[in-house]
C-alpha cells in the first residue's frame, strides 16, 4: 500500500509538468457549457409581425400572446414591424385575398427546422383564434405533462456534459502524459523498474479518476448555479461515472502508448470524447431520435451513463429501457478496456522486442 | 523566391512524416458530421400511442389525421402513431419508449356533433422544455388539419407561406457548412502545430532565431502550407457534402476558399503564437484546438447567425468564423452571391491582418529570444 501511495504521489507530481494542459482539460467542458447555455434553444421565439391595422389583426396579436406553456414560458415573442420584407428570418403579414383574411408568413434563407418552428407557432396562434370563434365546438386538449414543470433544456444539456467533462479530462491527460513519457525518454524507467506493472497502472488510473471527478464536479456546480437544479444525490451521480472514467483513462493511456506522440494522442482523446458525447445522448435521450440513431447511441457508454443519472435530476423518473443490460454493458466495456490497456502496456513497454 | 521554395519543400517534407496528425482537420470534423447526421438526419417524428375510446367516427378520423400532417423538418409526419394496446402504451410511456399518449374519450364524437366542449387528454414528455413545446405546437397542427377534415366552419385567418427558394434547406446541411469551416480551421491549426512542433523537437528554433535573414522566410512557408492543408481539409468536406447532401458552390468555389482561407489564416496565427510562445507547446495546441471547437458551437456552427443574431454571444463576434459562416452557406447551399460579401470580406481581411501582425510580432520575439 505504501508503494502504491508513493506511486500515486509521483503521478500527482506530473501535474507540475503540464499544469496548463490539466487546467484546459478540466475546465474546457465547463467553459463550453457556460457559453452554450447562453445560446441553447429556448421555447420562446421571436416572430416578426407586420403591425396590423384591423381589429382582426389586433385579435391575432392577442392570440399570439396565448401560445405558451401553462407551466413554463411563452412560445412567441411578437416583434411588431412596419416592413413586410422577411430579411434574413421571417415576417407574418395579414393580407386580404378575395374577401378572405390570411396570415402570410414569408421566410428568408432559413433552414427547415426554423421553418417548422415558425410554422407551428403561427398555426398554434391561429388555432387559438379559431377556437375562440368556435366556442363550445372547439376541441380542448387537456395536458398531462410527465413532470410537474417543463424543465429547461440547459439542465439536460449540462447533465449530459458531465460525462463529457469526466471523459475528456481522463482521456486527454492520460494520453498526453503517457505520450510524454516516450517523448521525454522516461519510459525507460517504467521498463526497468522492479514494481509490478498492475500497481503502476492502478496508480495512473486512480490519478486520472480524481482528475476526471474534478472536471465533472466543476461542471456539476456550474450546472446547478446556472439552472438552480441540483441532483437528488450527489454521490450517486459520481459513482455512476466511474465506469466511463475507467474506459476513458484506458483509451487515453492506450493512445499514448500506441502513438508515442502527444499530438495524435490528444487527437484521439478529443475525437472520441466529442463523438461519444454527441452520439451518446448528448443532445437528448437516445429514444427521442431516429431508430438508427438510438441503436448506435446505445453502443456508446455515455448513453447508459446518462440514463442512469437521469432519475437523480428528474424527480426519480426512470428512462433506462433495460437497466440490468445497461449495467452489464458498462461492466463489459470497462473490463475490456482494462484488459486492452494491460495488453498494450505489455506490448509497448515491457516487451523484450522493444 | 528559390529560397522560399526550398523552405516550403522542407516544411512539406516535415509534414509528410506525420500524416496522421495532418488529419486533425478531418477526423474530429468527420465524427461531428456523422454525429449530427445521425441526430438530425433521420426520421424525427415523435413516437406516440393513441388510445381511441370513442364510440363514434371522429376518433378514428383523428387517428387518421396524424400521418397526414407533415413536418417540414424531415418531410415526415410530426407524430408516428404506434399500434400498442393500452397496457403496452403506458408501459412504453413510463420507460420513455414513446413520447406521449393521446386518449380520445368515449363521448368524443357525440360532443363534436352536439358542439358540447369536446376534449382530448394528452400525456407527454416534458423533461426538456423544448420537446414539451413541440408537443403543444404539434398538437395545434393536428387539430388544425382535423378541423378542416371534419368541415368545421372556416377559420378567421387562413395560413399561407412564401419561400425564397423552391426547395428548403435542411438543418443537417446548415450544420455541415459549419463543419466545413471548422475543418478549415482545425486543419490549419493542426498543420501549423505539427510544423512548429517538429521545429521544436528538432531543436532548429535556435537556428531560426540566429538566422541573419528575416524570419518571414521561416514563417511564410509554414503559414502558406498550413493554410493550404486547412483548405484541403475543408474541400474534402465540401466534396463529401456534394455527394451526400447534393450541395456544391460550383463557380463560386474560389469565394468559399477565399472566405474560409482568411478564417484559417487567423487561426493559424493563433496556433503559431500558442505553439511558440506557450511554455508548454501542447498546452497551446490543446487550448487553440478546443477554442476553435467552442467557437464552432457558439459562432454559428449549428444554425444560421443571421436568423439568430440576438442569441449570438459577444465572445463569438470576436472571432472571424461567426462572420464567415453564413456567406459560405449562401455560396454552397443557396448558390447565391452573399449580399454582405464585401463587408464580410473586409472584416475577415482585417482579422487576418491583425492576426498576422501580432502573430509575427510575438513569434519573432520568441524565436529571437527577445522576451
Amino acid at each position: 500500500m505504501r508503494r502504491f501511495s508513493l506511486l500515486l504521489r509521483n503521478e500527482f507530481k506530473s501535474f507540475l509538468t503540464a499544469p496548463v494542459v490539466h487546467l484546459i482539460a478540466i475546465l474546457q467542458p465547463t467553459l463550453m457549457y457556460i457559453l452554450m447555455s447562453v445560446i441553447m434553444v429556448v421555447p420562446t421565439f421571436e416572430m416578426r409581425i407586420v403591425n396590423p391595422s384591423s381589429s382582426l389583426g389586433a385579435r391575432f396579436i392577442a392570440a399570439v400572446d396565448e401560445v405558451g406553456s401553462p407551466i413554463g414560458p411563452d412560445y412567441i415573442e411578437p416583434i411588431l414591424v412596419d416592413d413586410p420584407s422577411p430579411g434574413f428570418r421571417q415576417v407574418v403579414e395579414i393580407i386580404e385575398t378575395d374577401g378572405n383574411s390570411t396570415a402570410l408568413q414569408t421566410y428568408g434563407y432559413i433552414d427547415s427546422n426554423l421553418v417548422k418552428n415558425l410554422r407551428n407557432r403561427l398555426t398554434a396562434a391561429l388555432l387559438v383564434l379559431w377556437n375562440i370563434d368556435l366556442g363550445d365546438q372547439g376541441i380542448t386538449i387537456h395536458e398531462h405533462p410527465w413532470l410537474p414543470n417543463d424543465i429547461p433544456y440547459t439542465v439536460y444539456f449540462g447533465m449530459a456534459m458531465i460525462p463529457l467533462a469526466a471523459y475528456l479530462a481522463a482521456a486527454m491527460i492520460g494520453g498526453y502524459l503517457m505520450a510524454q513519457e516516450f517523448e521525454n525518454g522516461t519510459i525507460l524507467i517504467y521498463r526497468l523498474c522492479p514494481t509490478s506493472y498492475p500497481l503502476i497502472l492502478a496508480a495512473k488510473l486512480t490519478r486520472l479518476m480524481i482528475i476526471a471527478f474534478t472536471g465533472a464536479v466543476i461542471l456539476y456546480l456550474f450546472l446547478g448555479l446556472i439552472t438552480g437544479i441540483w441532483s437528488s444525490s450527489f454521490i450517486a451521480v459520481f459513482v455512476i461515472l466511474i465506469p466511463l472514467i475507467l474506459i476513458a483513462s484506458c483509451i487515453g493511456l492506450a493512445a499514448g502508448l500506441i502513438t508515442h506522440s502527444s499530438l495524435p494522442s490528444f487527437l484521439i482523446a478529443l475525437a472520441s470524447a466529442f463523438a461519444f458525447w454527441l452520439i451518446g445522448s448528448g443532445f437528448g435521450l437516445a429514444a427521442g431520435f431516429s431508430t438508427i440513431f438510438e441503436k448506435i447511441s446505445r453502443l456508446i457508454p455515455n448513453t447508459p451513463i446518462i440514463e442512469m443519472m437521469f432519475p437523480y435530476f428528474y424527480y426519480g423518473r426512470q428512462v433506462a429501457a433495460h437497466p440490468l443490460a445497461a449495467n452489464l454493458q458498462l461492466i463489459g466495456y470497462t473490463l475490456f478496456s482494462l484488459i486492452m490497456l494491460v495488453f498494450v502496456y505489455q506490448k509497448r513497454v515491457l516487451s523484450k522486442d522493444r | 523566391m528559390r529560397r522560399l521554395w526550398i523552405l516550403f519543400k522542407t516544411e512539406f517534407n516535415v509534414w509528410r512524416h506525420d500524416p496522421i496528425t495532418a488529419m486533425g482537420g478531418i477526423i474530429p470534423c468527420f465524427f461531428i458530421l456523422i454525429a449530427f447526421a445521425l441526430l438530425f438526419g433521420g426520421r424525427l417524428s415523435f413516437p406516440i400511442a393513441v388510445i381511441n375510446n370513442d364510440q363514434g367516427d371522429y376518433g378514428q378520423l383523428l387517428v387518421e389525421t396524424f400521418p397526414e400532417v407533415i413536418s417540414p423538418l424531415d418531410n415526415q409526419p410530426y407524430y408516428a402513431v404506434l399500434s400498442l394496446n393500452e397496457d403496452e402504451a403506458w408501459l412504453a410511456y413510463q420507460s420513455y419508449q414513446i413520447e406521449g399518449i393521446w386518449i380520445i374519450p368515449e363521448e368524443f364524437s357525440e360532443r363534436i356533433t352536439a358542439g358540447n366542449e369536446p376534449s382530448i387528454d394528452m400525456h407527454f414528455m416534458n423533461y426538456n422544455d423544448d420537446r414539451a413545446k413541440n408537443h403543444r405546437i404539434y398538437s395545434s397542427e393536428i387539430l388544425w388539419a382535423f378541423y378542416h377534415k371534419i368541415g368545421l366552419e372556416e377559420p378567421l385567418l387562413e395560413i399561407a407561406e412564401e419561400y425564397p427558394l423552391p426547395e428548403m434547406v435542411d438543418w443537417v446541411s446548415v450544420i455541415s457548412i459549419g463543419i466545413v469551416l471548422l475543418s478549415v480551421t482545425l486543419g490549419g491549426i493542426f498543420n501549423m502545430f505539427i510544423l512548429t512542433y517538429k521545429a521544436q523537437m528538432g531543436k532548429v528554433t535556435l537556428e531560426m532565431g540566429l538566422s541573419p535573414r528575416s524570419l518571414a522566410w521561416v514563417l511564410v512557408p509554414k503559414t502558406v502550407l498550413a493554410t493550404l492543408f486547412g483548405l484541403a481539409s475543408g474541400t474534402v468536406f465540401l466534396v463529401v457534402i456534394r455527394f451526400w447532401l447534393g450541395f456544391w458552390p460550383g463557380g463560386n468555389l474560389w469565394a468559399v476558399w477565399l472566405l474560409a482561407g482568411l478564417v484559417g489564416v487567423f487561426w493559424i496565427q493563433v496556433a503559431l503564437v500558442m505553439g511558440l510562445i506557450a511554455r508548454n507547446y501542447m498546452a497551446g495546441a490543446i487550448g487553440s484546438v478546443l477554442g476553435a471547437m467552442i467557437i464552432f458551437f457558439v459562432g454559428g456552427g449549428l444554425s444560421m447567425v443571421r436568423a439568430h443574431q440576438d442569441s449570438v454571444t459577444w465572445i463569438a463576434w470576436l472571432f472571424p468564423n461567426t462572420y464567415a459562416v453564413d456567406p459560405i452557406r449562401d455560396l454552397v447551399l443557396f448558390n447565391t452571391w452573399p449580399v454582405d460579401f464585401m463587408p464580410v470580406l473586409l472584416k475577415l481581411v482585417g482579422f487576418a491582418i491583425f492576426a498576422i501582425f501580432f502573430g509575427s510580432l510575438f513569434s519573432v520575439r520568441k524565436l529571437r529570444k527577445l522576451d
